[in-house]
């Protein structure tokens, strides 16, 4: 089976990130073998600069268990922080919903596996040791507990793509996952996990930014060449 | 009132709270700085009651392991003893008493420190092995970066250091801050698009 990604599927032009084409081969292979998809969204809340990366997993926890609630083992969801387990919590209950197999869900298919970094990824560890997990999500804010969740997934055997916004776990991911996604990478996940067109207008509104971005950086960069500024 | 009412109500909750907090950032005005300031109080309250759902959550499930005999049920009944005694300590003493502080001297701190021991063996055999499943040009200047940076901060006398030092020193002053603030700005934009469709309701992790 060729990698594809979503948005090739929905005829939409968007660029092609490894990592998500490699998500939904994951996710349709452990549909067919009667595995588990882990989805953990890291201990970062919702508050502050680190929600951005939390909201982005959600997102994908929505899609993902979306396209697995009626499968053998359903998408289970592990977190970090008290809200963002109750977040997580709603949207999967929203995606069985969205499904139409609401009677399978089950308030523990995402809940919270420790307060302290090191306690959540203790506790995402037993997950994936014991759950039948045959591919390792990780989106959201992570420290350098990433190493030992990104770790224990490739030592059980599964595909692990990571995203996450701090630059040392992005080194780490860089380093232990062959699927990472790096910078606004992690962001764009509704998009190409077909979650709706106002992701892809999303898209292309971050695409116009960077380009504003770039031209001012440059305008900077001659302006203060010419010693102007 | 049809389906569409409450999901409405929900959305608007969420746009109204988020604008009233973005606004506060460039408005002053007593009554906007005021509600600003209450909102900030109930995102508090809310935190701590969806902790407390949360740990409640997460009771349930290893309560459950442990009853029904799942694989890893005795991790699960650790967990539960220690959060009783965890819980029971803080309950009575106070989470600032010697009985505290000793868990935490003697339980958790240890077991932290050794998890970021490990963390150091996990990454230098992630590395050798990126390196013999991924041998790309990326995969060596990876390693060349890591190798000027440590050396760089290390003194060995067998190797000439000033050399490594400035090395090490245009490494982290040019291209690793140039591809830090770049993938920063992409960061920094992600978030906003996000932040944007909450605000708008085109994102609802909210929704039941």
């Amino acid at each position: 089976m060729r990698k594809q990604d979503w948005s090739e599927i929905s005829g939409r032009s968007l660029r092609s990130i490894p990592a998500y084409k490699s998500l939904r081969y994951a996710v349709f292979q452990a549909i067919e073998t009667g595995k588990r998809v882990h989805l953990t969204l890291g201990s970062g809340g919702i508050n502050g600069l680190r929600g951005g990366a939390g909201f982005a997993g959600l997102e994908i926890l929505r899609q993902v268990t979306k396209l697995t609630a009626h499968s053998d083992r359903p998408t289970l969801a592990t977190s970090g922080d008290g809200t963002l387990a109750v977040l997580s919590q709603d949207s999967s209950h929203h995606a069985f919903k969205a499904a139409l197999n609401e009677s399978r869900y089950h308030p523990t298919m995402a809940h919270l596996s420790g307060v302290y970094p090191f306690a959540y990824a203790a506790g995402s560890l037993s997950v994936i040791s014991d759950e039948q997990v045959s591919t390792t999500v990780l989106v959201g804010h992570f420290g350098s507990e990433i190493a030992l969740i990104a770790d224990a997934s490739h030592g059980a055997g599964c595909t692990t793509i990571a995203g996450t916004d701090n630059l040392s776990a992005q080194a780490i991911t860089y380093v232990l996952t062959e699927d990472h996604l790096i910078g606004e990478e992690v962001y764009v996940g509704g998009a190409y996990t077909q979650a709706g067109l106002m992701h892809l207008v999303s898209i292309r509104a971050q695409d116009y930014f960077r380009w504003i971005v770039v031209v001012m950086i440059i305008i900077g960069a001659i302006l203060k060449f010419a010693g102007w500024i | 009132m049809s389906r569409r009412t409450p999901q409405f109500f929900l959305i608007a909750i969420a746009a109204i709270a988020g604008i009233v907090l973005l606004a506060g950032y460039f408005i002053s005005l007593p009554f906007l700085d005021g509600l600003r300031s209450y909102l900030f109080q109930l995102a508090i309250v809310l935190t701590g009651v969806a902790l407390l759902v949360g740990i409640i959550n997460l009771l349930f499930v290893h309560v459950m392991k442990v009853l029904r005999l799942q694989t890893g049920a005795l991790y699960s009944l650790v967990l539960l003893i220690s959060f009783t005694i965890t819980f029971t300590v803080g309950f009575l003493f106070g989470p600032t008493s010697a009985w505290s502080r000793w868990i935490f001297n003697h339980v958790q701190l240890p077991v932290e420190t050794s998890l970021l021991a490990i963390i150091t063996v996990i990454l230098v055999v992630g590395l050798i092995r990126m390196l013999y499943r991924r041998p790309s040009a990326n995969s060596l200047i990876f390693l060349f970066t890591v190798v000027i940076t440590l050396v760089g901060i290390i003194s060995l006398p067998w190797i000439e250091s000033s050399l490594i030092t400035e090395a090490r020193s245009w490494l982290l002053s040019v291209p690793v801050t140039g591809g830090m603030r770049g993938i920063l700005i992409g960061i920094a934009i992600g978030t906003i698009a996000t932040g944007l469709r909450i605000l708008t309701g085109a994102e609802r992790p909210y929704e039941n």
